[in-house]
């Protein structure tokens, strides 16, 4: 008999009684994806009609965008779709294991149960995949009778279509695990729901907690170990990633970098969605052979798991719901955290025991695993609150140290980088420090964790600080050491001035080290598309200069900087700078402008990146004197005859403070004119005199290297009589 | 053959089948009785491939029915809520029993159906229960698998197609190898279409006979003894399983057959004494009532 089963029959079969769900899964595809396309696509076709959007401009677009138009990258609905048709294939075809009569039907027939979770599996399958591949084939004849098809975009776009494949094996094989986990519907839902999301959320609230806890706690951006874990842990991260990775245009010509995905970071997801898969595959097909009959109606297949999947779902799950209480309340950590997670564990618990039980009276039946939970929350609350695993207060042996980098906080302000849009950009990490220099660094290190263990914290920029005095301000620094055994360890501590200026200064007097740290000695000359100068109007204007010009120019100011002191750059006063733009090396077109095609003839406008950390001092006596052969004379300070207008809009607590009125009281009678909202004030005036005693007193500012003030939110807008103007806090 | 050895099956806290060992002999019609929640469904779940046992096996021809597609094509379960697919005609599920046994009597269903006046395009979610029943008995019987198990298949057949049932069933054992096992409630059904009967009470097997052996194995006594010494050398004598008193009428429900029980009934001079049979409802009830069953919860 075994050998006598047609499966074809029996898939043909499973699907002709799920009818209804192809018939769904062929037209909501239908029209999100061929249809949605082909309007989508016509729409921005219709943008050519736009000035400076050239025909070779549009193509580009609609081909950066036309594989996501087939994985859902591009087109969240096509997602939400995979998404829907992944849980309804699952929960149709193995609804069967969830009522008896229905069981007891096919379990009693001649097929062995390994059989029936194939044909199953396999029809489910063919449900989605027959009208997705479809369906994708269309848009790819779409995109050829728009005439946007070329060989790399029909190779980018079969992998777009590999790519919404696995995304949808994945979630449909997570469900059909959750199916076989559970004995009801309802169940099956919130169990499908916990395994796509829960190992997303709790890995990034692992990565929240320890940043919310720890002071000395850094992840670089993209670096972040758990967030990055859970990109491939989780079906939902995973889902996102392989989405995003296959969902691009990869062009033959300009190479994989153009689009910022290389091959490993398209194979890995790749073959993480795969495993995954598999393995959930295989503990289905498990579970299905070992579900227990008697478990249609049940909340859980297997209930000797019951207290164990309780405590699992509840400890992440009570630290996810608080952790987001937190961020939507800005609670105080120390006051709520451990009363809240308290009281979130024992509504979970409680709510769990309910969906089991589905008796009100009988949720506290299960209350060693209840008690189990909340100790478990209680600990973790306690090594987080108490910092029993000593995270702030480790520093590394320094003769274990074999590098160490360090990154005060306003260099990311100060400087940009040409690589700055790299995935392993250092402008995030720090530079490491010459080798003879490594234990001042380290000293420096150990002078924050000094800082840190006698409380003083430093606010991130977007949270505000009472406590902080004004007289000693404290700057955030990374620490990035590299220990000889290869690991890294990132650590930020609070410095102030008197300790982070003498230790930089005497950083920079080694000249290797301040060839690494300043953008200008790691600029590729043949990506500068323009440079810009600003004095002390702060007005950028763009140099006229031929290439040669413009090489003779950076050589000056290479020069100037290596022989500027180094506390002219660390407390040095800027009096002009320089801004170099350069092609953005990540946008289309790039390689077409570099190799001497117009700007808009390939692209309409220039995808520029403008360059900073290019200050002017005046003992840059080279570059001035070259600019001022050029034509282009540095003024230190604004004329006032220069001024058609100026206004000041005063924050309600320098008004009530009245930190400015001294000032006020100095100007001309009538020259200028008060106006005081419920918010603070607007002072405006065009008096010369009145804006020379103005511009005397709060003079525009320009970013320091080691820049420790902080604007008090007012502001001030001036306008040139040439019709330029500036901005700026102070 | 079906045989079950040490078969045991529990569900949480619940011995659902408690070392249950018996024969159920080819080409006669068993019947599974036993009290509500005895075991009966996991018993027939069992047998069909449906359940795992616990311990013990259950044997199809000396195979292990469990995960063997073999041996299951030669076993048909009809369960006490029959399923059909969402919006099937009779005429879908004849071609998916056809699909799944190969055995499949294609042209006896179409008579049986003609016969008993079903349209086999009609769509089945528009049939009443009874109905309903009566086309998984046509599927069952049609199967041609060797043995089939009915659960509670006649509750909720009229009389008269109940009648037209046990005809088909003796037809077919006559025709072909064909075993019904039927769990049924209904013991005075059972008791004129089945050879043999097992009885079930909380999970356990108190008895697996032939059901003719059994109404021979026990009866009931009905006699007056003036002495009140003789009739406890009665008592002593006989193996009761039941006793009811109505003034000085004795009535005694005794295991033993029925001569040897007037027999002893005789030697104590009594002023009355008769020996009646009993029918399977009396032995049901008499055998559970031993095992501590109230009869007040049996009756249907």
């Amino acid at each position: 008999m075994t050998s006598k089963i047609s499966y074809i029959k029996f898939i043909r079969e499973d699907i002709r009684h799920r009818s209804w769900l192809a018939v769904f899964s062929a037209l909501v595809l239908f029209l999100a994806m061929p249809v949605y396309s082909a309007i989508y696509i016509d729409g921005m076709k219709g943008a050519q009609t736009v000035p400076g959007n050239t025909s070779a401009f549009i193509t580009q677009n609609i081909r950066a965008i036309f594989p996501g138009l087939i994985n859902g990258q591009n087109a969240m609905i096509v997602c939400y779709i995979i998404f829907l048709l992944a849980v309804l294939c699952a929960a149709t075809g193995y609804g069967h294991i969830h009522s008896r009569e229905k069981l007891d039907f096919y379990h009693s027939l001649p097929l062995r149960r390994m059989q029936w979770f194939s044909i199953s599996y396999l029809s489910g399958i063919l449900i989605f995949l027959i009208p997705y591949l479809i369906n994708s084939f269309l848009i790819i004849a779409i995109g050829n009778m728009n005439g946007i098809l070329n060989s790399a975009l029909a190779v980018s776009s079969l992998i777009a279509v590999l790519g919404g494949c696995l995304v949808f094996l994945l979630i449909y094989t997570t469900c059909v695990l959750a199916m076989t986990l559970t004995g009801r519907t309802v169940t099956a839902l919130l169990a499908g729901v916990f395994l796509i999301v829960s190992p997303l959320f709790i890995l990034t609230t692992i990565e929240s907690l320890e940043q919310e806890f720890f002071a000395a706690y850094y992840a670089p951006p993209g670096k972040a170990f758990f967030v990055n874990l859970s990109e491939l842990l989780s079906p939902l991260g995973l889902s996102s990633k392989l989405l995003t990775c296959t969902g691009t245009y990869f062009p033959a010509s300009a190479g994989s970098e153009l689009t910022g995905i290389t091959l490993p970071e398209l194979l890995i997801p790749l073959a993480a969605g795969i495993i995954m898969t598999v393995l959930f595959l295989i503990l289905s097909a498990v579970l299905y052979r070992k579900y227990p009959s008697e478990a249609a109606g049940n909340a859980l297949a297997f209930p000797r798991s019951a207290p164990v999947l309780k405590v699992l779902a509840c400890i992440p799950g009570a630290f996810i719901i608080t952790d987001m209480i937190h961020a939507f309340t800005g609670m105080s950590l120390e006051k709520w955290f451990f009363p809240l997670s308290i009281l979130t564990v024992l509504i979970l618990t409680l709510f769990v025991e309910y969906i089991y039980r589905m008796d009100l009276r009988a949720i506290w039946r299960g209350w060693k695993s209840t008690l189990i939970s909340i100790a478990g929350v209680a600990a973790i609350v306690s090594v987080l609150q108490f910092d029993l695993i000593g995270y702030d207060s480790y520093m590394p042996d320094e003769d274990n140290v074999a590098r160490i980098s360090i990154l005060p906080d306003s260099f990311s302000n100060y400087f940009i980088y040409p690589s700055e849009y790299g995935p392993d950009s250092e402008i995030y990490l720090g530079f490491y420090v010459p080798e003879e220099d490594t234990a001042l660094a380290c000293s420096l290190a150990e002078t924050g964790l000094r800082n840190a263990e006698n409380g003083i914290e430093v606010p991130n920029t977007w949270e505000y600080s009472e406590s902080e005095s004004s007289d000693e301000k404290y700057m955030k620094t990374l620490f990035r050491f590299q220990l000889d055994s290869g690991r890294v360890i990132y650590r930020q501590y609070p410095l102030n001035r008197e300790q982070l200026v003498p230790a930089v200064r005497s950083l920079l007097e080694n000249k290797e080290f301040r060839k690494t740290i300043y953008p200008v000695f790691q600029l590729n000359r043949d990506d500068v598309y323009s440079i810009n100068f600003s004095d002390s109007y702060q007005v950028p204007v763009e140099l006229n200069l031929t290439d040669e010009q413009r090489s003779q120019l950076l050589d000056a100011y290479e020069q100037d900087l290596l022989a500027a002191d180094a506390s002219t750059l660390t407390e040095g006063t800027a009096i002009g700078s320089l801004e170099i733009n350069i092609y953005d090396p990540f946008q289309p077109g790039t390689e077409a402008l570099q190799n001497g095609m117009t700007a808009d003839s390939v692209l309409g406008s220039p995808n520029l990146v403008g360059l900073s950390g290019f200050d002017l001092y005046p003992e840059y006596t080279n570059t001035l004197e070259f600019l001022e052969n050029l034509g282009y004379t540095l003024r230190t300070e604004i004329d006032p005859e220069d001024v058609e207008n100026l206004s000041i809009t005063l924050s309600l607590d320098s008004v009530q403070s009245a930190k400015y009125s001294e000032l006020f009281h100095t100007l001309p009678d009538g020259s200028a004119s008060f106006t005081q909202y419920s918010t603070g004030e607007d002072v405006r005036t065009s008096d010369p005199e009145a804006i020379r005693l103005i511009l005397d007193a709060i003079p525009p500012s320009r970013t320091e290297l080691l820049d420790f003030s902080e604007d008090g939110g007012d502001s001030m807008e001036i306008e040139y009589k040439d019709g330029a103007g500036i901005g700026y806090y102070f | 053959m079906i045989e079950l050895r040490e078969a045991d099956k529990t569900f949480r806290d619940i011995h659902a089948a408690d070392h249950i060992s018996t024969t159920i002999q080819d080409g006669m019609v068993f019947g599974l009785i036993g009290s509500n929640g005895a075991g009966k469904s996991t018993l027939l779940r069992m047998i069909s491939g449906i359940i795992r046992p616990d311990s013990g096996q259950i044997l199809a021809d000396g195979e292990d029915v469990w995960e063997n597609p073999e041996v299951k094509s030669r076993i048909c379960f009809l369960s006490d809520t029959p399923y059909y697919f969402p919006n099937a005609d009779i005429a879908q599920m004849r071609d998916y029993y056809r699909m799944v046994y190969p055995t499949f009597n294609d042209r006896l269903f179409n008579s049986l159906t003609k016969n008993f006046s079903i349209d086999i395009n009609r769509k089945i979610h528009s049939f009443s229960k009874g109905m309903k029943k009566q086309v998984s008995i046509l599927l069952g019987l049609c199967s041609g698998t060797r043995y089939l198990l009915c659960d509670e298949t006649f509750d909720g057949l009229d009389p008269v197609m109940r009648q037209a049932v046990k005809s088909l069933f003796a037809s077919e054992m006559l025709n072909r190898d064909f075993t019904p096992v039927i769990a049924s409630h209904n013991l005075r059904e059972l008791e004129d279409i089945c050879d043999s009967v097992g009885l079930l009470h909380q999970g356990r097997l108190l008895l697996s006979e032939d059901l003719d052996r059994i109404k021979c194995s026990v009866c009931k006594l009905q006699c007056v003894i003036s002495d009140s010494n003789r009739e406890q050398e009665l008592f002593r004598n006989l193996n009761i399983l039941k006793l009811e008193r109505s003034g000085s009428l004795l009535t005694l429900t005794v295991r033993g057959d029925r001569s040897s029980v007037l027999a002893a009934a005789q030697e104590q001079n009594p002023v009355f004494a008769e020996v009646l049979p009993l029918t399977l409802e009396e032995v049901f009830i008499s055998e559970t009532e031993v095992a501590g069953y109230d009869i007040k919860n049996l009756l249907y």
